[in-house]
């Protein structure tokens, strides 16, 4: 009697909401246990095409849980919208790092087995991430994926910069979750409860707590995301790690340190719309300007590409300031454009680090359209899509921030997003013109190119246009993430 | 018996977590800048056992739980790379590994 009673209280997990984390979940596990026993030269094909089928996998899971909607584990795992569309990008572009890392890892010396674990754990976190309104199950997930990246960070052997990105990474990706977690006790001790949705619906009298407990969380992904006041490591982990994990820190870790901003969004709107619209417009605003002036003198193309993700960081922002549907819509559409468009372009700078005697100057892409025809085009779309040329999702997402803006009558900050883009013309196009319209300097040849890469390559390229051009087939998926988080 | 207020325990977790943060800004040696960042997280730890004390739930000592392991794990990280770095250089002081620049 009293054991069915027990028996009765407790909920069956619908493991069917949780299916794409676990079958990631299993293939991380099967990987760190295949990574022990096989020998070094297995491992270099085994490791990678094991990874690549269990995300193929997951991938085509997601066509199944994305069908049910709802909350299980006792309501702290949601599967909604928001969550599948993050997880389908988050996959694609770990199978695309997947075609770069091996040749990348073994032309610096440095392959590790422990490298396709690492990738799937993080990438574990950050789909899980991306699917939470628990506090504790965020906190885990947000370490899953730091702990996982500050290890990446470091995999580069015979690389001091490496290792000095890693170090500055940890001390501040660990303040800012020690930051987040502490808002996260000023919102418990508010409402007494660790669900997010139960905390903004509680009807509490006294404020302050609440308060303080938004702004120390928020200040905590505000580190996470590199908000301007907050954005020293990112450079220095961005230059230091190696290229293909640079491209998966800008891609999904920007993608899933941005959820749990995107999902308080509408909840902490209610309360307090007029003092979040002139904090995040602030902080939107000095994250654009400062991250494009900043970018101008580069002389490094890592360096270059990591300010300009501080930029474009800002410009996500400045959308997350709106407190209309459509702001949410813009911050969604750009934060996966992003995600592309950064991805491809750190793969290419991967790919030519491969060269020999290549030392990431950009002066080094003078008339590289002599030596690789099919990179610098590439590179090429890359950069026009970050500038915001009308055939690429750049340009699109630019103009849905600026649309969301105009709404909420927010000219001010729609005139920075203005100047700020006018701004990174001077970076973007000088490498488009270094590329096409000046003699070369040298010799650059990438050795053993796979069908992999090229593969990968085109297909971010023509994602980069295809989203643009036919955006009806995102914005399917944008559309109802931003609604269900808004009708609630 | 009397009861410990809330602002007691929210005192002594605000002077733990501002000296971890001054630690971590002020100190340069490796080592103790890893050691702040794990007192800033302990002042976490304090904050949610003094709350749930206040309130009579469980959560927030589950959540403490899991900081703690964490906290470990990431202190496990930070030493590894730490070492990584010895290996490498010499170092001591965080003056010392700023080969970037810009």
């Amino acid at each position: 009697m009293e054991l069915q009673q027990l028996v009765g209280v407790i909920e069956l997990p619908r493991l069917v909401l949780f299916l794409p984390e676990l079958i990631v979940l299993i293939t991380a596990f099967v990987l760190f246990t295949l990574e022990l026993a096989l020998s070094k030269e297995r491992k270099k094909i085994i490791l990678p095409s094991l990874s690549a089928i269990g995300y193929v996998l997951a991938l085509m899971s997601i066509g199944v849980s994305a069908q049910f909607k709802g909350d299980t584990f006792y309501g702290s795992f949601t599967n909604d919208a928001l969550g599948s569309l993050v997880k389908i990008f988050a996959l694609i572009i770990a199978l695309t790092v997947l075609a770069f890392a091996g040749r990348y890892f073994s032309s610096k010396r440095s392959f590790y087995g422990e490298f396709y674990y690492m990738l799937a754990f993080t990438l574990l976190g950050a789909m899980i991430l991306a699917s939470s309104y628990n506090l504790i199950i965020i906190y885990v997930s947000l370490e899953l994926v730091s702990i996982g990246f500050y290890i990446l960070t470091a995999l580069l052997r015979g690389s001091f910069i490496s290792k000095e990105g890693a170090f500055k990474y940890l001390i501040l990706g660990g303040l800012s979750i020690a930051l987040a977690s502490y808002g996260a006790v000023f919102m418990y001790i508010y409402a007494g409860s660790i669900d997010l949705r139960d905390i903004f619906t509680y009807q509490g009298k006294d404020y302050h707590y609440l308060v303080l407990g938004i702004v120390f969380f928020l200040i905590g992904f505000a580190l996470k995301i590199g908000a301007v006041p907050f954005h020293f490591w990112l450079p220095d982990a961005y230059q230091g790690a190696p290229t293909p994990v640079t491209a998966f820190m800008a891609s999904v870790g920007k993608l899933a340190f941005f959820i749990p901003v995107v999902r308080i969004m509408p909840l902490v709107q209610e309360k307090f719309s007029l003092t979040w619209t002139l904090t995040v417009g602030v902080i939107a605003a000095a994250t654009m300007l400062y991250g494009n002036f900043v970018a101008l003198v580069q002389k490094d193309i890592k360096r270059l590409l990591a300010y300009s993700s501080i930029a474009h960081s800002g410009y996500i922002l400045a959308a997350v300031a709106v407190t209309k549907d459509i702001g949410m819509k813009a911050v969604i559409y750009f934060l996966v454009v992003y995600a592309v468009m950064a991805a491809g372009s750190f793969f290419i700078v991967a790919m030519l680090e491969r060269a020999e005697g290549w030392e990431n100057r950009i002066q080094e892409f003078s008339g590289l359209r002599f030596n690789l025809p099919y990179l610098a085009f590439g590179f090429m779309v890359y950069m026009f899509a970050l500038l915001g040329v009308p055939p690429t999702v750049g340009f699109v997402g630019k103009t849905l921030v600026f649309m969301a803006l105009s709404f909420d009558q927010l000219w001010w900050l729609a005139f920075i997003v203005i100047v700020s883009t006018a701004i990174s013309t001077g970076y973007y196009v000088r490498l488009v013109v270094l590329m096409y319209m000046k003699e070369k300097e040298k010799d650059v040849v990438v050795p053993q190119r796979s069908y992999a890469e090229a593969l990968s390559l085109v297909l971010l390229t023509v994602l980069t246009i295809a989203l643009a051009v036919v955006p009806e087939v995102i914005w399917s998926l944008v559309a109802p993430a931003s609604e269900t988080l808004f009708t609630r | 018996m009397k009861t410990i207020p809330l602002e007691a325990f929210f005192i002594v977790s605000m002077i733990l977590f501002g000296l971890g943060v001054l630690g971590l800004i002020a100190r340069r040696n490796l080592v103790t800048v890893l050691m702040s960042l794990e007192l800033a997280l302990n002042a976490v730890n304090v904050a949610f056992v003094g709350a749930d004390y206040h309130l009579g739930l469980v959560e927030g000592q589950i959540f403490a739980l899991f900081i703690i392991a964490l906290a470990a794990a990431e202190a496990a990280v930070g030493l590894g790379i730490i070492i990584a770095i010895f290996r490498y250089r010499y170092v001591e002081s965080t003056d010392e590994i700023t080969d970037m620049r810009g």
